[in-house]
């Protein structure tokens, strides 16, 4: 009669919080991980747009003159630019800018024939503080002058 | 016991519907950010490459809002075709014809002259091809997940000036 009962008998209640401790973790680290890979995505992409960013303010830079360039009203020294500025309603995170056009941190005779341009962009993912730059050299007369 | 029963087939039922929430959740979640990984990697290689035919290229031969046609460096034409019918971005030179983009949902070609405005980033408009120095493109692409648009989205846009062109 003992036996049969033992048979009979289903997970005791140690079994049945252990198992359910054992799943509840498992799910937990599931949707940790979901979580976590959707950040790192977001941080990815982010980031991508800032390097569009950067690459089309240095764009610019290639069509100005070095007037232009050393001047003061051409180019502004701010900037801001939306994640998506195409979008209708949500254009999403807002990156801000700036470009600082600078002494050439060369020490050759013709260091005052170029100059050093530093653009930075920063930007919060979440509460995270991000930022990115781009340095570029323009020569007043072109690199061939001094390659050639 | 009826009763007993009852339960059990209860509480099976919860935990099965449980399950099947996370399973479709996971599987979508999965899904979502392989079309984020993918959209990412095409939109890189579709940048890249009209970058590239564009600075090297010799002028812009024609321009619409679904097209581009250059004069690249060795005489031959690319044309950049977007088709909103197939979301589709296509390259063609020289016969071979390359798709750049699928799942475009919005595709626009913008020229530029050489004259930036005095205080901001942008150029003034080219009212024709030849006054064309600079491209402005931009792009939306999307997936879908189990036949529905899912908000995978990823942005591009681009200013790029051509090399070559004088004007």
């Amino acid at each position: 009669m003992r036996v049969a009962r033992k048979k009979l008998a289903a997970f005791s209640l140690v079994e049945v919080t252990v198992g359910l401790g054992i799943v509840g973790t498992c799910v937990a680290a599931l949707f940790s991980g979901f979580t976590t890979g959707f950040f790192t995505l977001r941080m990815a992409r982010e980031n991508l747009r800032a390097t569009q960013i950067l690459l089309q303010k240095t764009e610019t830079l290639r069509l100005l003159s070095w007037d232009q360039l050393t001047g003061t009203n051409a180019l502004p020294t701010v900037f801001a630019e939306r994640y998506d500025p195409n979008a209708a309603t949500d254009k999403g995170i807002t990156y801000n800018g700036t470009i600082a056009v600078t002494t050439c941190p060369i020490s050759s005779s013709y260091s005052n024939e170029m100059k050093m341009v530093v653009i930075a962009v920063n930007w919060k993912t979440g509460s995270m503080d991000r930022n990115r730059s781009y340095t570029t050299y323009v020569s007043r007369y072109g690199l061939q002058n001094y390659i050639y | 016991m009826l009763i007993e029963a009852m339960m059990s087939i209860g509480l099976t039922g919860l935990i099965m519907i449980a399950l099947v929430s996370i399973s479709v959740f996971s599987g979508r979640s999965f899904v979502a950010m392989a079309n984020y990984v993918e959209l990412d990697d095409n939109n890189r290689i579709a940048i890249d490459t009209m970058t590239r035919d564009l600075r090297e290229c010799n002028r812009v031969l024609s321009s619409s809002t679904t097209s581009l046609q250059l004069e690249d460096f060795d005489g031959f034409t690319i044309t950049f075709t977007f088709s909103p019918t197939l979301k589709t971005l296509t390259r063609t030179k020289a016969g071979s014809t390359t798709t750049l983009l699928t799942g475009c949902q919005s595709l626009a070609f913008t020229l530029g002259q050489r004259n930036t405005i005095a205080g901001t980033f942008d150029q003034f408009p080219a009212a024709t091809v030849a006054e064309a120095k600079v491209v402005d493109v931009s792009w939306r692409c999307v997936r879908t997940i189990l036949g529905v648009t899912a908000n995978t989205e990823a942005v591009q846009t681009a200013k790029i000036v051509i090399r070559k062109q004088g004007t």
